[in-house]
């Protein structure tokens, strides 16, 4: 645990930021605009959907199943084959340990009040 | 220390009990939430004189709840403290009375309903604020050294730029004071979860390992049983997706020292260096989530001695603090340029190539001293004194969590 952007990989396009050499995700350093073509591993990608400070894209393919590396540790798993370049998020990523929550979650419940998800109490 | 830095001692207070600190304030204390608006009254009265609100809501007794009155009504930075009492509560006032007594502070206590009412106990209440206030004019000053202060850190409203840029600036400023002789403490476990390997390999000794492991595995137990973690739907909002990668970004604030001991609030440490707060109460869960929000842990961290609490924030938190200045460290570039009124640091200028981690964690030295000389911070300037303290309960820490 002693990354951090100033190892900076001359593979990785100054855009970018590799935290470890262990990642199969980048973080976003400056926005990229959807259209945009940043370099990973030697070759060009092209972004397919604006990404802001701090997004992390795949350096590599992904299977579902396969376990997301930041930091060099991994942050969960992916739930889907996830292409490289391709956004890396709660629609493709899910934790190891807790679910996590999203104010959707709690609209979903007042849509379908079988499964309370959690922190929602049923209603009386 | 670089030659380059400024000096690096500055006038204290110092109190009766010995301790010193870096502001010299009037807390008044409500002991039951139906004393909260007298207390607020009183408060509200002296606006712009050094006067802070603290209190606890619940009518029932709490041990904790005490411990927690009792440490922040003698923290250093305060210099007298006025309880507000309705009178028929179960908060044991005699003894928080007591304790700040022996502390060497003036003290009083106001039983609203043995003063008349509402309107008499905020007169008097007043009145007494007014005095006490006069007498900490004439604290003695004496001079405090970088070494002596205890600082805190804490994250709240994080994104994706947070363990980036603000986290990792804020570890490299804790090993800059580490390296000074003064005494660090990072907290929230349930912020740690996925970390504990690295956690525990920073042990300062072979006993304190299996201490450092379990307090995270707790935590993990704890959040899993209520079903939610510590992580709010603004951090997804903000590219943060799931509570390892929270937890990894969140960690880095703690820089690189050997963790000397484990704390738990009200628990002071014993020697400088590196401390973990462990703020998940023990047992099964009884009073609901660990942390009802960020200020909640600030008011831990205070209760552990913190003169000042480092605060990072990508999406944008606002809050500071009673009694100890809060530094509001800013991870993401846009949200300081939305926001810049309410940030001390920008460090989102890491992202942009504009400063490194090394500059950025020399800027937040150079912050706390200047704070500890009396400049006011961002929040302090604002007005923020946010404070919260809710019901929890945890056992004694076990002989080798202290070094």
């Amino acid at each position: 645990m002693t990354s951090s952007i100033e190892d900076a990989h001359p593979d990785v396009d100054p855009r970018l930021i590799r935290l470890d050499p262990r990642d199969n995700v980048l973080c976003v350093a400056r926005p990229l605009a959807a259209g945009d073509s940043v370099r990973m591993a030697g070759r060009a990608v092209r972004i397919g959907e604006r990404l802001p400070h701090g997004a992390k894209l795949a350096s590599q393919a992904i299977a579902a199943g396969a376990p997301v590396r930041k930091y060099g540790q991994p942050i969960g798993v992916a739930t889907r084959d996830i292409a490289p370049g391709e956004l890396v998020h709660v629609h493709n990523l899910r934790s190891d340990y807790l679910p996590t929550y999203l104010h959707t979650t709690q609209d979903d419940y007042f849509r379908h009040p079988a499964a309370p998800p959690a922190g929602v109490a049923p209603q009386p | 220390m670089r030659s380059s830095s400024p000096p690096t001692s500055f006038p204290a207070w110092r109190r009766a009990d010995g301790r010193k600190g870096i502001r010299n304030i009037v807390v008044v204390a409500y002991l039951v939430e139906c004393a909260h608006h007298v207390a607020r009254e009183i408060v509200l009265s002296l606006r712009g004189q050094p006067v802070h609100l603290i209190g606890f809501g619940g009518c029932f007794p709490n041990a904790y709840a005490d411990r927690m009155l009792r440490a922040l009504c003698t923290h250093p930075n305060v210099g007298g403290a006025l309880l507000v009492s309705l009178g028929c509560e179960s908060f044991n006032r005699g003894g928080l009375a007591a304790h700040v007594r022996a502390s060497g502070r003036p003290t009083d206590t106001l039983v609203i309903q043995e003063t008349g009412g509402t309107r008499t106990s905020i007169t008097r209440g007043r009145d007494w604020v007014l005095g006490a206030l006069e007498q900490l004019a004439e604290a003695p000053r004496v001079p405090m050294e970088l070494r002596e202060l205890v600082v805190g850190t804490i994250c709240g409203g994080s994104d994706a730029t947070s363990g980036l840029t603000a986290n990792p600036a804020v570890g490299e400023a804790f090993d800059r004071l580490n390296a000074a002789g003064a005494t660090t403490i990072f907290e929230e476990t349930g912020e740690l979860i996925g970390c504990e390997p690295f956690l525990a390999e920073r042990a300062a000794r072979p006993g304190l390992r299996p201490i450092l492991q379990s307090a995270v595995t707790k935590a993990a137990r704890h959040y899993a049983s209520l079903g939610h973690g510590s992580f709010a739907p603004g951090n997804a909002d903000g590219g943060l997706t799931t509570i390892e990668e929270k937890s990894l970004g969140a960690y880095s604030k703690s820089g690189h020292a050997p963790i000397l001991g484990l704390l738990k609030p009200g628990d002071r440490p014993t020697q400088p260096g590196l401390y973990l707060l462990d703020v998940v109460p023990d047992g099964d869960v009884r009073f609901g989530f660990a942390n009802i929000n960020d200020t909640a842990e600030i008011g831990e961290l205070m209760a552990c001695g913190a003169h000042l609490t480092l605060f990072t924030t990508g999406r944008g938190s606002v809050v500071g603090s009673a009694i100890s200045p809060v530094i509001k460290i800013c991870a993401n570039p846009d949200t300081y340029a939305r926001m810049p009124e309410d940030m001390d640091v920008n460090a989102g200028r890491i992202l942009d190539g504009e400063a490194t981690l090394a500059t950025v964690g020399g800027e937040i030295v150079d912050r706390i001293l200047a704070t500890a000389k009396g400049a006011p911070t961002a929040s302090e300037q604002l007005g923020h004194q946010e404070f919260v303290l809710t019901y929890k309960s945890f056992d004694p820490l076990g002989p080798a969590c202290l070094p």
